[in-house]
């Protein structure tokens, strides 16, 4: 296996982060102070379109939003095609347990118009648009003050840099929807309407905004590819696994000593995350479970501590990497009423647009209810894994195919719990 | 005022979320009115039934005038245990409103989120834009307080 040893990877290592706390994220003389935009000035004078995209691919860059799609082979989808393109960076961050891309926003927001920029080059886009969620009033303020210096400093705007390439960025701020997180809501949303996912295909990268050619990324996506360019794929790829090359943002929030975000090579282990990272478990608790990569996410239990966590090494056992959250459980806590919450956040934020997921959700949550209550717990929670495995077959999108995922990890670890459900009726 | 609103945003319909934002912001009251609707449909050429639906879909807008200040609490896991130390339920007593509900004063609407980004912070909630973490029922009773003052 190629990328650095298992002793490597206990340590922090900071691409996306790497400026954040040390700059003033709301001074560009600051930023350019720390190499800010010298990525963008190499691959405008050095490279060709073709080449960025290229060396993306090389670096093995998947996506931070949750499905980890190769980035490099997602614009050389779009790069072809002809006419007005758009490139949409989803700062959405809705997934329980995540605060990542606000970390990135708020603490180096220059860093992304220079990724989104040379994403635009790349993929031959004139338009970029940041979609941030309505609640991070902050990370909006940051991102408009920071394209308007970049304008003002010519790194955005016509003939950037004396290239000849024309680009500029649009910030949008959503307005309270979890699914406008998915990449076709979240265009309808910019679109001013309701944001309803659409059927793919056609997927965005063919059809997206307005109908034209979108590449659709995360912000830790895009936040990685200046650094990738500056230093080259090979550089790259020396962090991280040999399927999941570079660092990820884990989020780590829940029952430890010290709550927060650790930027670390691709395949650090939870045992790392929760007792190197985070001060171990919070008033001498001990460990039962973690929620990994958000309620579309997976609990696991101790026995997966030393499990590498990137794309590859999760799926083998079953789980997902997500988005990066960890939402660690102690053993105080009953997984029944973690879950619960995990159900009620997917009530609130199904669409509505198609049955499954729209009534599916509801039942799951009056049957997780009926299993707090100790009423007929094992058949109930039976019904529940057959209906969010309907759910999962059967929902118009992502959002109503998620459930399944937490409530068929909750049986496999901790159906004895459940089943008896004593905490819900000492409640 | 409207019309000022109006005129700092392109008479588009991608616009539209932006423009509901800072009607919202500037009414005072937190909400879209069917007066507002009817404006903006005549402004940015959209029928007012999508705007209506525009508005109705996001759980930011609201038709219903709300308080002064919305504090919106996050009731995802890690924020929120379910059990009666639930900071929502912290809250809605400290006011005596239920969830959704609006103060008899009209300074307070209390909702419930989903989470917000703060995780790392929790229990955590937001007043209009502010957000607050490491909650506990001091502190929120000091908030309360300190919006009071305000008003
Ligand atoms: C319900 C739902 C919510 C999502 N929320 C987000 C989000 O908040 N941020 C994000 O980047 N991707 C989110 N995604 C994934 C996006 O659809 C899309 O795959 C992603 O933005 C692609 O970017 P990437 O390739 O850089 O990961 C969500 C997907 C679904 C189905
Ligand atoms: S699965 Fe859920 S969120 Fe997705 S379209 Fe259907 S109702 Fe909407
Ligand atoms: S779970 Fe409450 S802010 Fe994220």
């Amino acid at each position: 296996m190629s990328g650095a040893g298992l002793t490597g990877l206990t340590a922090q290592k900071r691409i996306v982060l790497v400026n954040a706390g040390v700059i003033n994220p709301e001074s560009i003389a600051s930023c350019t102070a720390a190499g800010g935009y010298q990525a963008l000035r190499k691959a405008l004078r050095e490279l060709k379109p073709a080449d960025v995209t290229e060396e993306v691919k090389k670096s093995g860059l998947r996506g931070r939003g949750g499905a980890g799609f190769p980035t490099g082979l997602k614009w050389s989808f779009t790069a072809p095609l002809d006419g007005e393109k758009y490139i949409v960076c989803n700062a959405d961050e809705g997934e329980p347990g995540t605060f990542k891309d606000r970390l990135i926003m708020e603490g180096d927001p220059h860093k992304l118009v220079e990724g989104m920029t040379i994403a635009g080059y790349a993929i031959g886009a004139g338009s970029g648009f940041v979609y941030i969620r309505g609640e991070y009033g902050l990370s909006i303020r940051r991102m408009n003050q920071a394209v308007e210096d970049a304008r003002r400093e010519g790194f955005l705007g016509k003939n950037i840099m004396g290239s000849g390439f024309d680009f500029d960025i649009c910030v949008r701020s959503g307005a309270g929807a979890y699914v406008c997180g998915e990449e076709t809501s979240l265009i309808n949303s910019l679109e001013g309407g309701r944001g309803y996912p659409r059927i793919k295909p056609p997927f965005p990268g063919v059809r997206g905004l307005w109908g034209r050619p979108t590449v659709v990324n995360n912000v830790e996506t895009i936040a990685n590819v200046p650094a990738i360019i500056e230093n080259g794929a090979a550089w790259f790829r020396s962090f991280g696994t040999e399927k999941s090359s570079g660092t990820k943002i884990f989020c780590i929030s829940g029952a430890v000593a010290n709550p927060g975000s650790v930027e670390a090579g691709m395949g650090i282990t939870l045992r790392e995350l929760i007792y190197t990272h985070s001060g171990g478990m919070k008033d001498g608790a001990g460990f039962k479970a973690a929620l990994i990569g958000g309620a579309a996410g997976c609990f696991v239990s101790g026995d997966m501590m030393d499990v590498r966590m990137d794309f590859e090494h999760l799926a083998e056992c079953g789980a997902v990497l997500g988005s990066g959250a960890v939402m660690v459980i102690s053993d105080r806590q009953n997984i029944g009423l973690v879950l619960k919450k995990v159900l009620e956040f997917f009530r609130h934020e199904s669409c509505g647009q198609c049955m499954p997921c729209r009534i599916g959700c509801r039942m799951l949550n009056v049957l997780m209810d009926k299993c707090l209550q100790g009423k007929q717990a094992k058949e109930n929670f039976g019904r529940m894994m057959e209906l969010a495995e309907a759910m999962k077959d059967s929902s118009f999108c992502a959002l109503g195919q998620s459930p399944v995922m937490p409530v068929k990890s909750a049986h496999r670890y901790f159906a004895d719990e459940i089943a008896s459900s004593e905490a819900g009726r000492r409640k | 005022m409207k019309s000022e609103i109006l005129s700092r945003h392109a008479p588009d319909r991608s616009n539209l979320l932006e423009i509901l934002h800072d009607i919202q912001r500037e009414s005072g009251k937190n909400f879209v009115s069917d007066r507002d609707m009817k404006e903006i449909s005549a402004y940015i050429g959209m029928p007012v039934s999508q705007i209506e639906s525009t508005v109705n879909f996001y759980t930011m807008f609201s038709r219903r005038p709300r308080g002064k200040f919305v504090i919106r609490i996050c009731c995802s896991p890690s924020c929120s245990t379910g059990g009666p130390d639930d900071l929502l339920q912290l809250v809605c007593s400290e006011l005596g409103v239920r969830k959704g509900g609006t103060t008899k004063d009209k300074l307070f609407t209390v909702e419930a989120s989903s989470c917000l980004g703060l995780c790392d912070q929790a229990p955590a909630m937001m007043i209009n834009d502010q957000v607050y973490g490491h909650l506990t029922r001091e502190k929120i009773r000091s908030l309360i307080e300190d919006c009071r003052r305000k008003e």
